[in-house]
């Protein structure tokens, strides 16, 4: 998958898009790229899954991995955008311990959203990364930020920020620069959510849609035969093992319909989204723990050429 | 399955007024929510479910085209008792509702605001904002015995119980004071005493040109009159999310990560003294033992031989089973012993109808699970 300086992951919730996330940067950090995953979220994920403290600040930290994390979310954040603008560290740290300067920082819509992605702009242009990964929000409020930058740019016409707001536009709107992962599971729900999306986001928003990262894809291609002699055999022991008989006749429905289900959703991907890359993630059955998911994801993600599309 | 267990879920169903489900996203929290209450319709009670999540499939399978704004009827077997409707909730439909009933001669002016139009339709929020509003609405209306709500996919289920304060805190008196008119008139920058709303005022009037502090004043301005009215629901809705015939179910699966989500979960709402009555966990595969295959093809007495890619399959499956074996033990070991736990297997086939629904409710309620034993019992 070849990803531009900037990627933004996003996904339904539940569809494992932190997961993607950290495993792209991993492979990237692997390959020699001086790698950044931001987090946008009060509850960081990819502390956890790179063994760092929860309290990340805004400044990226380096993971034993070589890849660098950082969360671009809470009062850290707006102190540093704040500074930008007012030059006195007394008077933002004024502001900033006031109560109802804070709260209204915190519960106005957008004002923590904005402040974050300007920071991406900022990470973006001091030249220290060669990937920076962007772990959105799930899709619904992925949408609300990344309509931000044009919402905003509608709404302040002039002064600094729109100039920065404008900036960060601009570095999305290049194909060169900046793309946008979408992360689904194969189910007949999540496609659908992704189909919708996917085409709000051509619609609504000047980003290019690098890649569909199908994940937890379920495979058991059994032929007509295949599926009847299991039945025949399961039902052979009935009476002799009837709980066995039943277990294996339930798990054979599970594995046709999981099979059958995520082969239509790939078909359904294919069909509406034909130039865009998909690339598929097979199911992990088995993990010693969120880290070894990781590595397990990233190391088929490395193997995975795209399925289709183009390049 | 213990009669206990099982007769705890129906009480749960046949006297709470109102049910809250939550949990994270992608464990199908909105098709248990709909199975909560196609049961209780089905036990004789007059049930709405209000979800936030537009699954278009969800709706034809309870016979509707689509789930709007408005309650609608969810045609029912003949011998109902009770009756189900169902909605999904229309964050922006609902605001400008709020905005017209509240703000008299004043809600064109602040429907047609700038500000307004952009924060409504595309800023974060303003979902669980208007989720609770409506709520308080259909629970106040005297229609439904019961009202089950299926609260927004957050990543965070506490961002939900949150909302109402955040909501005050946005038409904070304090801070919209700041944007009215005859504050803004001595609004220089540090006067005698340091004074935020000005440096915020300033601060954005920089940023963003005198333009947009206008119109953001003029919003503020106009808010301030509903604000009444938001102050009011705020408190109202504070007053049903902790009456007793509230009751909250947590969804989850027995992935460990979302076992620990449950967990965690139920300690923050344990600081704020609420508690959850009912852990469902979902696609759940614990039914599946590491023999079942020898077993059976021991015993089969046919010469057929298994096909090769089930018999590498459902060793796989077993791992599933051990895995969520395991998340369930973790979940009952912390939790209290009295705490209850219901398991709804993965489903083999999509859900179309009600039967499906129904099918699922089984599981929550009366029906003993098909095979194997039950690990969601205290051992």
């Amino acid at each position: 998958m070849h990803l531009p300086p900037l990627t933004f992951v996003t996904g339904k919730g539940g569809t494992g898009k932190s997961i993607i996330t950290a495993a792209l940067a991993l492979n990237a950090a692997r390959s020699g790229q001086r790698t950044l995953v931001c987090e946008l979220d009060d509850h960081p994920t990819m502390t956890r899954l790179f063994g760092l403290p929860d309290d990340l600040g805004v400044e990226p930290t380096a993971t034993r991995d070589g890849v660098h994390v950082a969360n671009f979310r809470g009062m850290p954040v707006m102190q540093a955008f704040l500074r930008t603008f007012v030059p006195s560290r007394r008077v933002t740290d004024l502001l900033l311990r006031n109560r109802v300067a804070t709260t209204f920082f915190e519960s106005a819509p957008g004002v923590m959203d904005a402040v974050a992605l300007d920071r991406v702009a900022d990470i973006l242009s001091d030249g220290r990364w060669d990937r920076v990964f962007v772990d959105l929000p799930a899709t619904g409020h992925a949408l609300t930020l990344l309509r931000l930058p044009a919402s905003m740019a509608e709404m302040i016409g002039v002064g600094d920020l729109a100039a920065r707001v404008r900036r960060l536009a601009d570095i999305m709107a290049d194909p060169a620069r900046a793309a946008l992962v979408v992360v689904t599971l194969p189910e007949e729900m999540p496609v659908t959510e992704t189909l919708e999306f996917c085409s709000t986001i051509r619609r609504e928003v000047d980003i290019r849609l690098g890649a569909v990262v199908v994940n937890a894809l379920r495979r058991l291609p059994l032929d007509a035969d295949e599926r009847s002699r299991i039945d025949r055999i399961a039902r052979a022991t009935e009476e002799a093992q009837p709980q066995a008989s039943a277990r294996i006749r339930l798990a054979l429905r599970l594995g046709n319909f999981w099979h059958d289900e995520d082969q239509r959703g790939l078909i359904r991907l294919e069909e509406e989204l034909p130039s865009t890359d998909r690339i598929t993630v097979p199911f992990v059955y088995h993990k010693e723990s969120e880290r070894d998911l990781v590595e397990q994801i990233a190391a088929s993600l490395r193997q995975r050429e795209p399925e289709g599309g183009a390049a | 399955m213990s009669n206990g267990e099982t007769g705890f879920v129906a009480d749960v169903l046949d006297t709470a007024r109102l049910i809250v489900c939550i949990g994270t996203g992608g464990v199908g929290k909105t098709t248990t929510s709909a199975a909560l209450a196609l049961r209780a319709a089905q036990r004789g009670r007059r049930v709405l479910v209000m979800t936030i999540d537009p699954a278009k499939r969800l709706a034809n399978a309870m016979g509707l085209e689509a789930l709007g704004n408005e309650p609608e009827a969810v045609r029912m077997p003949p011998d109902t008792k009770g009756s189900l409707d169902a909605m999904m909730l229309d964050a922006r439909r609902t605001f400008d509702d709020l905005i017209r009933r509240t703000a008299g001669d004043e809600a064109p002016s602040i429907l047609e605001n700038r500000v307004y139009r952009l924060m409504v339709d595309r800023l974060s929020g303003t979902q669980e904002y208007m989720a609770l509003e409506r709520l308080y609405d259909l629970y106040s209306s005297g229609r439904w015995d019961l009202v089950v709500l299926d609260t927004p996919p957050s990543t965070n289920a506490l961002e939900f119980f949150d909302a109402p304060r955040r909501t005050a805190n946005m038409f904070d008196e304090r801070v919209m004071r700041w944007f009215l008119p005859e504050h803004r008139s001595d609004a220089g920058l540090l006067r005698r005493v340091f004074n935020p709303g000005a440096v915020v005022l300033r601060l954005l009037a920089i940023v963003g040109g005198e333009q947009f502090v206008s119109e953001l004043s003029e919003f503020f301005g106009a808010l301030r009159i509903v604000r009444a009215s938001f102050e009011e629901r705020g408190h109202e809705v504070r007053r049903i999310l902790g009456d007793r015939d509230t009751r909250y179910v947590l969804i989850a699966s027995p992935d460990t990560r979302r076992v620990d989500e449950a967990l965690l979960l139920r300690r923050k709402l344990a600081e704020e003294r609420r508690t959850i009555d009912l852990y469902i966990l979902n696609r759940s595969h614990h039914l599946f033992e590491a023999d079942d295959l020898e077993r059976v093809t021991r015993d089969s007495g046919t010469t057929e031989p298994m096909p090769g890619a089930f018999s590498r399959w459902y060793p796989r499956l077993v791992q599933l089973a051990e895995r969520d074996r395991a998340g369930v033990q973790r979940l009952r070991s912390g939790l209290s012993p009295r705490d209850v736990i219901r398991l709804v297997p993965a489903f083999d086939r999509p859900i179309h109808s009600l039967t499906e629904l129904q099918g699922i409710g089984g599981f929550l309620l009366d029906e003993p699970l098909p095979t194997g034993n039950d690990p969601g019992q205290p051992a």
